[in-house]
């Protein structure tokens, strides 16, 4: 294949703009970046449901605790979680129509809907610990309950509450035009993202544990 | 339209020392710190194998200074068995982790991928630079096991589980020890994971005009294919690190089975499996070991290449063979589990695509061997390493065809076959990539050239003591010397003391003769004749800028390329066998005549 | 540069959006029927897995990038993924002793 046409890099006023072949997936490198390590976190996700399920599996009396106080709160974090998603595509959307404003106001929200996540996923987390749940001991069953629910559950509040400082961070300067659409969109790759392993967190650790 | 291209490259010149040297942003800086560290880790680990084969040998001598580094672990400057069993640890991790992961792909990688491909640096200094210093953490992390009281842990690179998992009862070095050693792993991780970004984004991304993925030297495939197994493998190892972390400080139980007893007492935990222990870890542990050795062949391809004076049989070949040996290491893990109590049935399942991944090594060695067949090869210090990385490779993967098969890997998995086949495939063959590598590379990364007559006496010396060391090894292992112990008081072991007495006396020699090397760095690196802009006569854009390169690699000017990094052997307008990569000039027919 | 086209309409987000909490739906109907663990498993795997289908799809906009990316980054994905599940088979052997092997 030989390609004449030439892609131009960024435009950086006054800096020296290398002249490039053009990139085979047409992805800008920031957004690359943002996939491939979406790409490498969904396998570092994936071992550690690996290693839920393979314990699960293997233990004859899983516990199944969740009552349904448990499944409406983990319902309405879902419904929360999910709508925030439609809100960070649509800024997505937004940003890529140019319109600023609407943009960050857009992602504000969503960042409003993260926080009342978090909130809910911490009270969520005090409520089992109440019960008596830890790491390695419960009332109901083998110990490795515990280890499993609060590692599962504890990486994915680990990535939301990373991904929500770094969208304050980026809403905030794209706002004052420090960053472009494209970090937005970036940035919003990444919320999707945790969206999606929710998806999975909450069938395969609340609904596969469903008391009764 | 989508928007194609990558940012414009984000630094100026450096500024300051710290700039310059430590917090730098610049690729090559970033690849010589690479490097160095590899050298560093690779001391340490040559010092413990020193160690440790003096014990091998003479199990009641005492190593002068050893009761210094533990006295626990050497009363009177002997070792204990768990004490060899430490060493043994840090061994490993430091050589599979720090040196043969860092050196090929990092080292290497970082400072010829971007100049390789055209671009003034990686899309992402600040993250390469990350990269550096979380790597540098994580060998810090590794070392301080040997300042904690107990020691560095005993249960090996591969960190078996339940040994791994229980704390500080099961023997010295597995409480604090440990978990150093798994966070060590997790940092390690992450630099990993911020390097293969970088290299795939620099190769899709970064390329100058004219260099077509179909033109991208041997090389930059190598260290893409790298950086693709890296970015998966290492992501599956770090939660498994967190979970072996949280066993020892949080009482979970995930590695740890029910039931077990340890010293007349019951260990407090339940329910946990060993066995997902070792799927976690070869799940990334089989990928780990193509990471350290395609890198390797991705180097010694471009060196035979250059120093042939004429193409490989067929560059493809080469490529198709090693995108499927990253493809086939996903489906091969299991081999290293044949005698785990795990699933026969998946010993089988493992062990047709074990037998399958021989193929594309074989057809990579076949294409060395048949475009070397009657080339007029430049006998230079680089290809004789060349030729001894094929070598090394072909004497240790022979083994493998052995050891894939569940039958024959029953007898031979706990012995020194297996110890045999890794050092020669993955140890020895790496390092004689790394050395390659530096003797093509040193006269572009420091100006000067190093010195042809200590190299080749340090290429044959180091040939024939790493063969002195690694070929009996293999016969250990079918004379059922067992692997992992630190002294052979049986029986039937006895007998083989001497060969072990002879290895060690091998590897003294050998690990001495590395001196040379180190010695011929160090001078060249001050006092070598200074290095010409392509002293090889190579074509890649590394030879197409002076030596050492400036800080924005092209002097500010990209260059075009017309060609692939292939073109030797050819007729030329101005008499020269090879047009460089970022030469117009075209061809006027092949120098053989054929 | 390229900002308007190629956007999706707003319609198609909310679809997506009334699909997501949909399939949430659905995955806690089944689940609290109890059915038999390997039908459990499987309907929330299938289910959870469309549910990212359309998440990556149309929030992540893999369906309007290039084709060759999209092709790479999944069929990459999926194949380690499913490599992942290799040691199954050993979970349900702790449980039920070792069928194979005796
Ligand atoms: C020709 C293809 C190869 C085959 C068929 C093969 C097969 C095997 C098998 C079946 C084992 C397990 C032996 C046991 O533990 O009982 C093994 C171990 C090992 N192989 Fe290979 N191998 C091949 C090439 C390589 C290469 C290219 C490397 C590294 C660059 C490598 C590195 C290792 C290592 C490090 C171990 C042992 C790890 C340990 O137990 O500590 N092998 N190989
Ligand atoms: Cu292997």
């Amino acid at each position: 294949m030989s390609h004449s046409e030439v892609a131009l890099g960024g435009q950086h006023a006054g800096h020296h703009v290398p002249v490039m072949e053009p990139s085979p997936f047409a992805v800008p490198a920031k957004k690359l970046a943002m996939w491939l390590f979406i790409i490498s976190d969904i396998m570092t996700f994936a071992a550690c449901l690996v290693a839920y399920g393979f314990l699960r599996n293997s233990t004859a009396n899983w516990p199944r605790p969740f009552q349904s106080s448990t499944i409406i709160s983990v319902l309405i974090m879902t419904f929360i979680l999910m709508t925030s998603a439609l809100v960070m595509a649509m800024a997505v959307r937004a940003a890529r129509a140019g319109d600023r404003p609407a943009a960050f106001r857009l992602s504000m929200i969503t960042l409003v809907a993260g926080l009342l996540f978090t909130l809910l996923h911490v009270r969520e987390w005090f409520g089992m610990i109440g019960q008596g749940v830890t790491l390695f001991k419960n009332p109901w069953g083998t110990g490795l309950f515990g280890g499993a629910y609060f590692s599962v559950t504890g990486m994915e509040l680990l990535h939301v509450i990373a991904a929500l400082i770094a969208l304050l961070i980026i809403s905030l300067g794209y706002k004052s035009g420090r960053y472009t659409a494209v970090d937005l969109e970036n940035i919003g790759l990444f919320w999707q993202f945790i969206n999606i392993v929710w998806m999975f967190v909450v069938p395969l650790i609340y609904f596969m544990n469903l008391a009764g | 339209m989508h928007e194609t291209a990558a940012p414009a490259v984000v630094h100026g010149p450096p500024t300051t020392f710290l700039s310059k040297h430590v917090f730098s942003l610049d690729h090559k800086v970033i690849g010589l710190q690479y490097y160095t560290l590899a050298l560093v880790a690779v001391v340490t680990g040559m010092v413990l194998s020193w160690l440790m084969r003096i014990h091998l040998g003479w199990s009641s001598a005492a190593i002068p200074g050893l009761q210094v580094l533990s006295p626990n672990g050497a009363p009177g400057g002997v070792m204990t068995p768990e004490y060899y069993l430490q060493l043994m640890t840090m061994h490993a991790t430091i050589m599979v982790f720090f040196v043969l992961t860092t050196a090929p792909f990092a080292a290497f990688g970082n400072y010829f991928l971007p100049i390789q491909v055209g671009a003034e640096d990686m899309p992402f200094p600040h993250f390469n630079m990350m990269s550096f210093w979380t790597t540098f953490t994580a060998f810090l992390i590794l070392v301080a096991a040997f300042f904690v009281p107990d020691g560095p842990p005993l249960s090996g690179w591969t960190a078996y589980a339940p040994l791994s998992a229980i704390g500080k009862n099961a023997g010295p070095g597995e409480g604090t020890g440990q978990v150093l050693w798994a966070a060590a792993l997790g940092v390690f991780c992450i630099g990993q994971l911020l390097g293969s970004l970088n290299f795939i984004s620099t190769v899709l991304d970064m390329r100058t005009k004219g260099m077509t993925l179909a033109r991208l030297p041997v090389t930059c495939w190598a260290w893409f294919i790298t950086s693709c197994m890296g970015l998966t493998a290492f992501a599956v190892l770090m939660p498994a690190t967190i979970l072996l972390i949280l066993d020892h400080v949080a009482g979970t139980s995930f590695f740890i089975a029910s039931g077990l007893v340890l010293n007349d007492q019951l260990v407090p935990h339940s329910g946990g499996s060993t066995l997902l222990w070792q799927h976690l870890f070869w799940f990334f542990g089989h990928p780990e070991v193509y990471i350290a050795i395609v890198p390797g062949m991705g180097i010694v391809t471009h060196v035979l290449v250059t120093n042939m004076r004429r193409p490989m049989l067929s560059m493809k070949a080469i490529l198709y063979s090693m995108w499927a040996l990253a493809f086939l290491s996903y489906m091969v893990y299991g081999h290293h589990m044949f005698v785990s109590g795990m699933n026969p049935f998946s010993s089988l399942v493992f062990s047709f695509p074990t037998l399958m991944i021989t193929i594309p090594s074989t057809v990579v060695v076949l294409i060395w061997i048949g475009s070397l067949y009657g080339s007029k090869l430049r006998i230079n210090t680089a290809s004789l390493f060349a030729l001894g990385f094929i070598s090394m490779f072909v004497s240790g993967g022979v083994s493998g065809f052995f050891l894939a098969q569940p039958s024959i890997d029953i007898m031979l998995h706990a012995t020194y076959f297996v110890v045999g086949h890794f050092h020669m495939v993955m140890g020895v063959a790496a390092m004689f990539g790394i050395f390659s590598g530096t003797y093509f590379w040193f006269p572009k990364m420091t100006g000067h050239m190093m010195n042809e007559t200590i190299g080749k006496i340090h290429f044959w010396l180091t040939f024939v003591g790493t063969y002195c060391i690694f070929m009996p090894f293999h016969y250990l292992g079918w004379a059922g010397n067992v692997r992992r112990y630190a002294a052979f008081t049986d029986d039937f072991l006895k007998p083989l003391i001497p060969v072990h007495q002879f290895i060690t006396v091998a590897a003294i020699f050998t690990g001495a003769v590395q001196l040379l090397f180190i010695y011929n760095l160090i001078y060249s690196r001050f006092r070598g004749p200074a290095a010409p802009a392509n002293p090889w006569e190579g074509t890649s854009l590394e030879w197409a800028m002076p030596s050492p390169p400036p800080w924005n690699n092209f002097g500010g000017h990209d260059p075009i390329v017309y060609h692939d990094a292939d073109q030797y052997g050819v007729k030329t307008a101005s008499g020269a066998d090879y047009i460089m990569q970022n030469s117009p000039e075209q061809a006027l027919g092949t120098a053989e005549g054929d | 540069m390229s900002a308007a086209e190629q956007q999706d309409g707003l319609g198609k987000y909310i679809g997506v959006y009334i699909g997501m909490l949909v399939i949430t739906g659905i995955e806690l109907l089944i689940a609290s029927r109890h059915p038999s663990g390997g039908v459990l498993l499987a309907s929330m795997l299938i289910l959870a897995f469309l549910g990212a289908i359309l998440g990556i799809l149309y929030f992540m906009h893999l369906a309007t990038e290039n084709r060759t990316a999209i092709v790479a980054f999944t069929l990459f994905t999926v194949f380690v993924l499913a490599a992942t599940t290799y040691g199954w088979t050993d979970s349900f052997r702790i449980l039920f002793g070792a069928p194979f092997a005796k």
